[in-house]
């Protein structure tokens, strides 16, 4: 096309950027393959060596150094277990360099994304929902309402009571009060407290002053940016103050309209007191890709179906707004986005939850259809009283919609001393989780511990401590389902994949979103576990441990893979891109670990 | 964007072979992250066409910079383009091709496209200029189909806003 161009000029969209659906402006970049660095030989060398004083290190070394202590992984960093504070994996951890050998955890499966009535785009009671979670096998969730003027001035409020009714009927199960936060400048996020007397206050308050929607703060600007920074800030503060326990956030389908930059779940990492902790590594909607053929809503899996807008950020690749394998693409690609947060060295955790609103095959309707002016059958006005009238029979079976009950398909595992609210939170922020969909395995246990002292491991979550030299072995014990998932037949478990990265420290362009290093470095064939009982381990060792890296693990069912968008060098089998409205959930499953990190320091042993 | 990109197309006198769309406006001092509205067109454009694109832009900054962009053969979205009317239907990809100005399909994430591919259009066909050329992503869909990657129709998030 050539020729003169004429008019090029901008036009400025409102705060409302979910408002504007067919309004675009995308840039597209193509994934190319980058060659993986073996960890074993050791890149940092005696820049983690801290009996080699800065002033003896070659400028190079030191410079490597001061990235690390910048990354929190080197001394003081590692000493400072439990600090509040710095986002670094010592920070991070309860117990920072291994818990004593063969610590035990109680897993408990949970989802931190589930609406109810109190929502304008839902239907059920909290006690529905708690209801569902415990009968599909649920031991703690956290109903998140949509932020909004409405559930901020009331709904938030009404909600307590039902939450606490249901507390008292389902003693089995924890359930917590957050919300949907809209985000300023970016996505939706939970955001949640540990129960107390000021539960809904710093809730509402919270809401009241930071909800990009209360605020007509949605879309992308530097200023609304701030005012979410401002808003894990003050949570920070209530923690601090007493006022409430303890308060996490996660970001929810991240990747789904591409409004959640790199530089801005950054700064939600590194904001004060640790409250943004990870995001959802698959969002729900799981339901959503089951073909019309199939009597299914045929849309596309997660509701991963739009295109860029004006507020995406530009450098995401078109593909990034799909699910893979039914996860968010910052989780799904290794060596991606969520591998190069990692690769700084520090927490962020992927969950996985239901986003539960309307569940696909359920027999009751929203009595106004989800008209938030409507009077309801008992006089309910959603706009007016906070929430919607209960849901009655619908006349025949639901089949256009999108979602799961709270435990029917995608769980979350916290591993906890004893169960506990605040051990659930203090476990998530540790990251001792990981997810599956489809009930996939029953169980994932991974351990980490250097060769020759072996008294000390580190878990999913923990930063093991180790002597630079040392050979590591990792170690992941899986037991297969044992049986039926609530489709009513027996996942069977076909491989296991063992993903590593170097840890590389801080990064200068905040908006990076691949790492060179990480790759699948081993994967093992599981079909034979069944015949051996059902439960095998799978051990891999790093040899000669020279700088500070990271392990997590991926197995799925099998039946669905492509190359990962990196190349086969790096995922040779990765998730495949799911299918626009012939998606079936339950034909692809995947179970996904959060990562152990691996810091070696000081001498190698033996060695003066 | 769709609307604007029409009220230009509207106005008679638009030379032919023309390319209406939108690109993306980065942030920057004083002015938010924004669309832009680009014409690309053979011939200068008549008076009462650049009046309407006047209209239709408003005046915010960036739009040297999307200018520039589109003259180096970069525009992000294209709502206007010949032969996007006999975009209807399921077309062959080769057909899709002959009919209007588009020049290849891309498939998304990597996945390669069949020359004896089956696009199902959907009434929507937004492709992008890259390169000086206006291609089409694509995404596989049921049935061995294949659909343009954008939807005609965006998922709302949630209806609280």
């Amino acid at each position: 096309m050539s020729g003169s161009h004429h008019g090029a000029h901008g036009h400025t969209h409102g705060d409302h950027a979910h408002d504007h659906p067919h309004e675009h402006g995308h840039a597209h970049g193509h994934p190319h393959t980058h060659e993986a660095t073996p960890v074993e030989g050791g890149v940092l060398g005696e820049a983690v060596d801290l009996t080699v004083p800065d002033a003896e290190l070659s400028p190079a070394a030191l410079s490597r150094r001061g990235v690390l202590r910048g990354a929190g992984l080197l001394g003081a960093g590692l000493s400072a277990a439990g600090a509040v504070g710095a986002a670094s994996p010592a920070a991070a951890v309860g117990r920072a360099g291994g818990d004593r050998r063969g610590a035990e955890y109680r897993w408990l499966a949970g989802d931190h994304h589930i609406h109810t009535q109190y929502s304008p785009d839902a239907m059920y009671r909290v006690g529905d929902q708690v209801r569902a979670a415990h009968q599909y096998g649920l031991d703690w969730m956290v109903i998140t309402d949509h932020g909004g003027e409405t559930h901020a001035r009331i709904g938030v409020e009404k909600t307590n009571p039902d939450i606490r009714a249901a507390r008292r009927s389902n003693p089995d199960v924890l359930v917590f009060q957050g919300l949907e936060w809209n985000i300023p400048s970016a996505e939706h996020g939970t955001v949640f407290v540990a129960p107390g007397p000021n539960e809904v206050s710093v809730l509402q308050q919270f809401e009241q002053g930071y909800d990009g929607s209360v605020r007509g703060a949605s879309s992308s600007s530097p200023a609304n940016e701030a005012l979410a920074v401002a808003g894990l800030t003050f949570l920070a503060q209530q923690v601090r103050d007493g006022r409430t326990p303890d308060a996490l956030m996660l970001a929810n389908h991240p990747a789904r309209n591409g409004v959640d930059s790199p530089h801005e779940i950054r700064g939600w990492r590194d904001a004060p007191g640790r409250i943004a902790i990870g995001m959802e590594g698959a969002p729900g909607h799981q339901a959503a890709g089951i073909p019309v053929d199939a009597l299914g809503p045929g849309s596309a899996r997660g509701y991963y179906g739009n295109s860029p807008s004006a507020n995406s950020f530009a450098g995401y690749p078109l593909e990034s707004y799909r699910t893979w394998g039914g996860f968010d693409w910052m989780t799904s690609t290794v060596g991606g986005l969520w591998d190069s947060l990692l690769a700084e060295g520090l927490p962020w955790w992927v969950t996985a939850n239901s986003d539960s609103h309307s569940v696909y095959g359920d027999w009751s309707v929203n009595p106004t259809g989800n008209d938030r002016t409507a009077t309801g059958p008992d006089g309910r006005v959603f706009e007016v009283d906070g929430l919607y009238s209960d849901p009655v029979y619908g006349g025949g079976v639901q089949t256009g919609r999108g979602d799961f009950w709270p435990g029917f398909y995608s769980r979350t595992h916290v591993g906890v001393p004893r169960a506990g609210y605040r051990q659930v939170m203090a476990a998530m922020r540790d990251g001792r989780v990981w997810v599956d969909h489809g009930g996939l395995v029953d169980a994932v246990d991974v351990r980490v511990r250097a060769v020759t002292a072996t008294s000390r491991e580190s878990t999913l979550g923990g930063s093991l401590r180790v002597r630079q030299g040392d050979d590591v072995e990792v170690t992941i014990t899986v037991a297969l389902a044992s049986g039926p998932n609530w489709a009513t037949f027996r996942p069977e478990l076909a491989r296991v994949d063992l993903v590593l990265g170097q840890v590389t420290g801080a990064v200068a362009d905040r908006d990076v979103f691949t790492t060179p290093s990480t790759r699948v470095v081993q994967s093992f064939d599981t079909t034979g576990v069944r015949a051996q009982g059902g439960t095998a381990s799978f051990t891999y060792t790093v040899r000669d441990v020279g700088g500070p890296f990271y392990v997590r693990f991926r197995g799925t069912d099998g039946k669905r893979s492509q190359v990962g968008i990196y190349g086969a060098a790096v995922d040779p089998q990765g998730p495949a891109l799911d299918v626009e409205g012939d998606a079936d959930p339950w034909e692809d499953l995947w179970f996904y670990t959060n990562p152990v990190f691996v810091v070696p320091e000081g001498r190698p042993r033996g060695r003066r | 964007m769709d609307h604007a990109a029409a009220s230009v197309a509207a106005v008679a006198g638009l030379p032919s072979g023309s390319l209406v769309g939108s690109s993306l406006v980065l942030a920057s001092s004083g002015s938010p992250q924004h669309l832009g509205l680009v014409v690309l067109a053979p011939e200068p454009l008549p008076a009462e066409v650049a009046t309407a694109v006047a209209a239709a832009a408003g005046a915010e900054a960036g739009g040297a910079w999307v200018a520039a962009r589109a003259a180096a053969g970069t525009v992000d979205r294209v709502a206007v383009f010949p032969g996007r009317e006999d975009l209807v239907g399921v077309l062959a990809a080769r057909d899709l091709l002959a009919l209007s100005a588009v020049e290849a399909l891309v498939g998304l994430g990597g996945l390669a496209v069949p020359p004896d591919a089956v696009v199902d259009t959907r009434g929507h066909v937004r492709p992008r200029l890259a390169d000086g050329r206006l291609v089409l992503d694509v995404q596989p869909s049921r049935g061995g189909r294949w659909v343009p990657f954008e939807p005609p129709v965006q998922h709302a998030c949630c209806s609280a806003h």
